[in-house]
């Protein structure tokens, strides 16, 4: 089980989330690729009540250091909770989502 | 530190709104922009042909200034089409302000238009052209969910109830139907706010500014000629402008945003603080940016946000007067709120602004928020006096 592809700065030791060419903390330009592990927390959540029904978006902060939006997975959109520990997985949709760890 | 020189070098001598609500298809949005920028110009006892500096922003025209240009006939000596999403104008009157006291132009005419409702009413922004590869397969509604996350985490961290979130959207109502201009007048309850449709969580549709059409304009110039024009004369006192991400997933800590650094630079040029301002009008994108802006421009503390709004504490008849036109909640909300924050900022301050006009007030703050959170400009007007 893998997270998504991030950079973690040479000089600074920043993770890097999206990719960039410069560290955007100390202005390093080289940054070392790498894979996150997939788990992290919750950081907030929201439930998006749109027509074809309701979804979840998140931000959730990987373990490794760097945040990314998408959803949580698995549970009642309006159920997920700030601090949850969650891992990622792929979905139907060949999207990173999330479950609950 | 001796005093800042560009405070009260310009003043804002005329300021007008065009038609709002909903104006029908056949209405561009630069006729709004041109429409106000005729009333604000002869407000200020001014014709087209004495603008030689122009700043407008527009999520309609990549190049607002030039289409402005074009329409009104303008030839500017100094242009600039700072996109900071709602922020703009704001920003706008700081980059004014800064090229008047520079010499670059003399006459200064900020203009904004849009015609988003009769578009559609969906919201016409940047994100539109601007995809992203990163949030669009999570499906967000822009930018509803972005504040949704800001409020949640908010809510989360520091307590904050979706009462005291509606207790904004009350507020503005109240102010509005002060307003003979607003576009939502009839009386609104807390549990009308609760009860109305969920968009995005915890945020709801009375959660959410207006889609409305319309366009606003506001003319500059040195304080010098200002003094000799037809109106009274509001200076400009302090600004500052910040911003330190772009997407809401870069923002950091969603509790706090860069008006803390924008506010202090305002205060700092106007060398004055919260406790000298008299009226707010503090961009309402959603009840959670006022909240979020009366704690990062220094009016409470961090976290006593919601407590403060609590109560119909800045609705008309409280403590503070916050959005006294009704806000991009109640009053209009044409894609880019920011330019009416300093209009009803003047309009305070001129003391024109009928039933809900404040007594007493020399000094204003106005405070644009423009994409998600994003980008931050905070301006503080005065009478004269205040020089």
């Amino acid at each position: 089980m893998t997270g998504p592809d991030y950079q973690r700065c040479e000089q600074c030791g920043t993770a890097i989330f999206p990719r960039r060419v410069l560290c955007p903390v100390c202005g390093e330009r080289r940054l070392a690729d790498a894979t996150s592990a997939g788990r992290g927390i919750v950081y907030s959540t929201t439930a998006v009540h749109a027509r074809e029904g309701t979804h979840n978006v998140a931000l959730v902060d990987l373990d490794e250091g760097f945040r990314m939006m998408s959803a949580v997975a698995g549970l009642d959109p309006g159920a997920v909770r700030i601090g949850m520990v969650v891992q990622a997985r792929a979905d139907d949709e060949d999207r990173l989502v999330f479950h609950a760890a | 530190m001796p005093p800042d020189p560009l405070r009260g070098a310009a003043s804002v001598v005329g300021v007008a709104e065009s038609r709002l609500g909903e104006v029908g298809p056949a209405v561009a949005p630069l006729d709004l922009a041109a429409e106000a920028a005729a009333d604000a110009l002869a407000d200020a006892g001014l014709r087209i042909a004495d603008v030689d500096g122009l700043f407008s922003a527009s999520a309609y025209y990549g190049m607002a200034g030039l289409n402005l240009g074009e329409y009104l006939g303008v030839r500017p000596q100094y242009s600039d089409s700072t996109n900071m999403g709602g922020a703009s104008f704001v920003a706008h009157l700081h980059h004014a302000a800064a090229a008047i006291a520079a010499g670059r132009c003399e006459v200064a005419l900020i203009a904004y238009g849009s015609t988003q409702r009769s578009d559609g009413g969906r919201l016409v922004s940047l994100s539109s052209v601007e995809p992203s590869p990163l949030e669009d397969p999570y499906r967000p509604r822009y930018p509803i969910t972005m504040y949704a996350l800001a409020a949640a985490r908010h809510m989360h961290d520091l307590g904050t109830t979706r009462e005291q979130l509606a207790e904004v959207a009350v507020a503005a109502r109240g102010w509005a139907r002060l307003n003979p201009a607003a576009f939502m007048r009839e009386p609104l309850t807390v549990e009308e706010v609760l009860a109305s449709r969920m968009i995005s969580s915890p945020l709801t549709v009375r959660d959410s500014c207006l889609v409305t059409d319309g366009g606003g304009a506001v003319v500059v110039t040195s304080t010098e000629r200002a003094r000799t024009l037809r109106r009274p004369p509001v200076a400009l006192l302090g600004a500052g402008e910040a911003h330190w991400h772009r997407s809401i997933a870069r923002m950091g800590d969603l509790t706090v945003t860069a008006a803390t650094e924008s506010g202090a630079r305002a205060y700092a040029m106007a060398g004055l603080g919260p406790g000298d301002v008299d009226v707010l009008q503090l961009y309402d994108a959603f009840t959670i940016t006022p909240i979020l802006f009366l704690e990062d421009l220094g009016f409470c503390e961090k976290g006593e946000g919601g407590a403060f709004v609590a109560g119909g504490r800045i609705a008309p008849g409280g403590e503070l007067a916050v959005n006294t036109n009704g806000g991009g909640l109640s009053h209009t909300h044409p894609g880019m709120y920011g330019i009416f924050t300093i209009i009803e900022a003047v309009r305070q301050v001129r003391g024109e602004a009928g039933e809900r006009q404040q007594s007493g007030v020399h000094v204003a703050l106005a405070h644009g928020n423009g994409g998600v959170l994003s980008g931050h400009a905070t301006a503080i007007l005065g009478a004269l006096e205040t020089i």
